[in-house]
C-alpha cells in the first residue's frame, strides 16, 4: 500500500501553519499529519501511546523533522528512526533553522536524507517547503 | 794596541796599565791626567762598536748614551776637579742597540809624589742584575695580584697533597665550609668526616671515598659535582659545586689536588620558589584557561539558543505578513499593503542583525588557526562573487598580486568581503568606480589598504566607524544595518593586527589594515 501521508514534526505553532499553508498551495496539506514534540513522533511513528490505532497503517512518505523539540529533540527522534527496522528507511528531511554546521554534520552522521534550513523571508520559505513537499511526496519513489 | 804618542803619556806604566785595562773584563779605558782618551780595551770596542783609530779622536762621553751624557759629564768633571774616584751607574752606547747599564768606575793613578798622572775607568755589566732586579719585582707583583684574587675571590679553593692532607686554601673555602678565618685545615681530608655529612641531591649519603678530593686521588673526573654538605656539630647545611683537577709529576703520579668549590645553597633554594611559584602559576592558568573555556561556551550555547529563538517569531512576522498580503488581496488597500510591507522588511531587518550578532558572537571564539593564505587570491574572488550579483556595475579593480599573510583563512575571508563589499558599495553612484587593494604605508608601518573613490565619508566620524551598528550614512543612501566594520576590527584585532580608515566626503575611502602583531606589519608580498 503506497503511504499517503507526510509526517511534520513541529513545535512551533505558527511554523506548523505557515508550513501547512505553503504545503496547501501545492496541494499537499490534506497528506499531511502533525506531531509537536518528539515523543508524539515516535508514538505515530511506531503505533504506540495515542495512536495505537495506526498499526497496520503505511509509513508516511516523508518525515520533516525540526531539530529543537520538547522532551524528545529532533536528533533522538532520527536515531531511534534508524534504530528501528520498521522505520530506518524512511526519508527524513531535517527542518531547521539553525546554521550550525555541527547541527548539519550531526543529522547527517544520523541518517538524515536531507538537510534544509528555514529561511525568514516568507516566499523562500513557502517555495522551499513545497520543493521539499512535492519531491519526497511524488516525485521520490520510497524504499 | 800601541799607545798614542803624546807629550804627556807615560811610557815603562802605559804598557803594564794597558795590558791590565786589556784584561779588564768590560770595558775600560786610559785616559791621559786631564782627561783625553789614550787607550781603549778590546771590550770596549766590541760592546760598542767604536771603530776609532785616532785616540786624539775618542773622546769617551760620546759612547755614553745620550740620556746619560749630561750626568756622566759632570761626574767626569768632579772627578777631574777633585781629582778623586767616582763611581755611578751608565749606560753606554751598544753595538747591537740594546740600552745596556754599566757600573762605571774612575780610578785616578798616581805617581811617587801622589799627582795624578793618569786616569783608569771601568764599567762592569749590571744589565742582567738590573733585569733580574725587575724580573722579581714584576714576579711578585703578579704573584701578589694572584694572592689577592685567591683570598677575594667567592669560590673556595683548596689544595691538597697527593696523600690528600690539606696544604693550602683561600678565606672562602674556610667561610663555605662554615669554618672560621682562624681554623687550621692542616689535615688528612678524612678528618673532615667528623664534621661533615655528604649527601646527593636526592638525599643518599656519599660515603668518604666518594668525596671529591679521594675520587680525584683516584685520578677520577670530578667536575660539576653538586651535593649536599651536612655539618655534624652544628644545623647547617649547604648545596656545593665541586669542581677539581689532579695535577701529576714527569713521571705520571700524582703531585696535588686542586678543589674549586661554588655554594650555590641560596641560588638552590631561589631555583626551587620559582619552580614551585612557576607550577603555581600554571595551575592557576589552567583553572582560568578552563574557566575561560566553560565562559565562551555558554556564550557559544547562548548565542545559539538566542538567535535561534529570536528566529522563530521573525519567521512568524514574515510568514503571516505575506501571507495576509496573498489570502486576504482584496480586503486590503494600498495603505494597508504598505504597512505590511514595512512589517515584513523590518522582519528582515532584523533577522539580517540577528544573523550579524551571531556571526559577531562567533568571531571572538575558537582558536586561530594560521595558515598561509593568498590574499590576492581572496580578494579576486570576494570581488568576482560581488562582479556576479551585479552583473551591470563596471568596476574597475585592481589587486596587488603575491600577497601573502598567516591567519585564519575563514576570518580573513569575512574581513576581505566586509572591506571589498563596502568599497564596492559606496561606489554605487560614482561615474568611473575604482577598488584598489594593495601593500602601503601608514605612518611608518607597512600594512595593506583597500580604498576607493566611491563616496567617502566624514573623518571626524571615523572613530563611530568600527563600532557595531553605527552607520555614517542614511539609511536610503546606502541600505544596511553596519555590523560589518566591528566584526572587521574584531578579527584584525584577534589576529594582532590593527585597522584604520581614511576618507574625505565625495573623494572616497581607503581602509589600512595588518593582520599581525610585529611592528614592521606582514604586508609582505610573496
Amino acid at each position: 500500500m503506497k503511504s499517503k501521508s507526510i509526517l511534520l514534526v513541529e513545535d512551533n505553532p505558527n511554523d506548523e501553519t505557515l508550513t501547512l499553508r505553503a504545503l496547501a498551495k501545492v496541494n499537499l496539506a490534506n497528506a499531511v499529519d502533525v506531531a509537536r514534540d518528539g515523543q508524539q513522533a515516535l508514538d505515530y511513528l511506531f503505533a504506540e501511546g495515542e495512536f495505537v490505532g495506526r498499526r497496520g497503517a503505511p509509513a508516511p512518505s516523508v518525515v520533516m523533522l525540526d531539530l529543537n523539540l520538547p522532551r524528545i529533540d529532533g536528533l533522538d527522534v532520527l536515531r531511534r528512526m534508524r534504530a528501528d527496522e520498521r522505520t530506518r528507511l524512511i526519508p527524513v528531511v531535517m527542518l531547521t533553522s539553525s546554521d550550525e554546521q555541527r547541527d548539519r554534520l550531526r543529522s547527517y552522521e544520523s541518517g538524515a536524507n536531507s538537510f534544509v534550513r528555514k529561511p525568514l523571508d516568507f516566499g523562500e520559505f513557502a517555495e522551499t517547503v513545497a520543493r521539499l513537499g512535492l519531491y519526497w511526496f511524488a516525485t521520490n519513489d520510497p524504499p | 794596541m800601541p799607545a798614542s804618542t803624546g807629550p804627556t803619556s807615560p811610557r815603562l806604566d802605559d804598557l803594564s796599565l794597558q795590558q791590565l785595562a786589556e784584561f779588564f773584563p768590560g770595558p775600560s779605558w786610559i785616559a791621559a791626567r786631564e782627561g783625553t782618551c789614550v787607550f781603549v780595551n778590546d771590550e770596549w770596542r766590541r760592546h760598542t762598536g767604536c771603530m776609532v783609530s785616532e785616540m786624539r779622536e775618542l773622546e769617551i762621553l760620546d759612547w755614553v748614551h745620550y740620556e746619560d751624557r749630561e750626568r756622566v759629564t759632570e761626574e767626569l768633571v768632579q772627578a777631574r776637579g777633585r781629582e778623586h774616584e767616582a763611581r755611578f751607574e751608565c749606560r753606554l752606547r751598544s753595538a747591537d742597540s740594546e740600552p745596556h747599564w754599566f757600573d762605571m768606575r774612575l780610578l785616578p793613578l798616581r805617581d811617587a809624589r801622589g799627582h795624578v798622572k793618569a786616569w783608569f775607568g771601568s764599567c762592569t755589566d749590571i744589565q742582567a742584575a738590573r733585569t733580574a732586579v725587575a724580573l722579581r719585582a714584576a714576579s711578585e707583583a703578579q704573584e701578589a695580584q694572584l694572592r689577592a684574587l685567591v683570598s677575594n675571590m667567592s669560590e673556595g679553593l683548596i689544595v691538597a697533597d697527593a696523600q690528600g692532607h690539606l696544604i693550602d686554601w683561600n678565606p672562602a673555602a674556610l667561610k663555605i665550609h662554615g669554618f672560621a678565618a682562624t681554623d687550621d685545615m692542616r689535615r688528612h681530608v678524612s678528618t673532615f668526616t667528623r664534621n661533615f655529612i655528604v649527601r646527593t641531591l636526592e638525599g643518599t649519603i656519599v660515603p668518604f671515598e666518594n668525596w671529591p678530593i679521594p675520587r680525584l686521588l683516584r685520578g677520577e673526573e670530578v667536575r660539576d659535582l653538586e651535593v649536599q654538605l651536612e655539618r655534624l656539630d652544628r644545623p647547617q647545611s649547604f648545596i656545593m659545586i665541586y669542581n677539581g683537577s689532579l695535577l701529576r709529576n714527569a713521571d705520571g703520579s700524582p703531585s696535588m689536588v686542586l678543589l674549586t668549590i661554588h655554594e650555590v645553597t641560596e641560588r638552590r633554594r631561589k631555583d626551587a620558589q620559582i619552580a614551585r611559584l612557576n607550577a603555581e602559576l600554571e595551575a592557576r592558568v589552567l583553572e582560568r584557561t578552563l574557566e575561560l573555556r566553560a565562559a565562551n561556551a555558554e556564550l557559544e550555547s547562548f548565542a545559539y539558543a538566542v538567535s535561534h529563538e529570536l528566529r522563530a517569531p521573525l519567521r512568524a512576522m514574515n510568514g503571516f505578513g505575506n501571507a495576509l498580503l496573498e489570502d486576504c488581496a482584496p480586503g486590503l488597500d494600498e495603505t494597508a499593503r504598505g504597512y505590511i510591507a514595512n512589517i515584513l522588511a523590518a522582519s528582515l531587518s532584523m533577522g539580517a542583525l540577528v544573523d550579524g550578532l551571531l556571526q559577531l558572537s562567533r568571531n571572538t571564539r575558537g582558536n586561530l588557526e594560521r595558515q598561509e593564505c593568498d590574499l590576492s587570491a581572496l580578494a579576486e574572488s570576494v570581488l568576482a562573487d560581488l562582479a556576479r550579483a551585479e552583473p551591470l556595475r563596471a568596476v574597475k579593480c585592481s589587486i596587488e598580486p603575491g600577497l601573502r599573510v598567516l591567519g585564519d583563512p575563514r576570518l580573513i575571508e569575512g574581513v576581505l568581503r566586509n572591506l571589498l563589499g563596502n568599497a564596492w558599495k559606496y561606489t554605487a553612484r560614482t561615474a568611473e568606480p575604482v577598488i584598489h587593494f594593495h601593500t602601503s604605508q601608514l605612518e611608518g608601518q607597512a600594512c595593506f589598504v583597500v580604498e576607493d573613490n566611491g563616496s567617502g565619508f566624514a573623518l571626524e566620524h571615523a572613530d563611530k566607524l568600527f563600532r557595531p551598528f553605527q552607520r555614517l550614512h542614511r539609511q536610503d543612501e546606502f541600505p544596511g544595518i553596519g555590523i560589518g566594520l566591528a566584526t572587521v576590527q574584531r578579527i584584525i584585532h584577534r589576529h594582532g593586527g590593527w585597522i584604520q580608515a581614511r576618507a574625505y566626503v565625495g573623494k572616497g575611502a581607503q581602509f589600512y589594515f595588518t593582520l599581525s602583531p610585529t611592528k614592521s606589519g606582514d604586508g609582505g608580498r610573496s
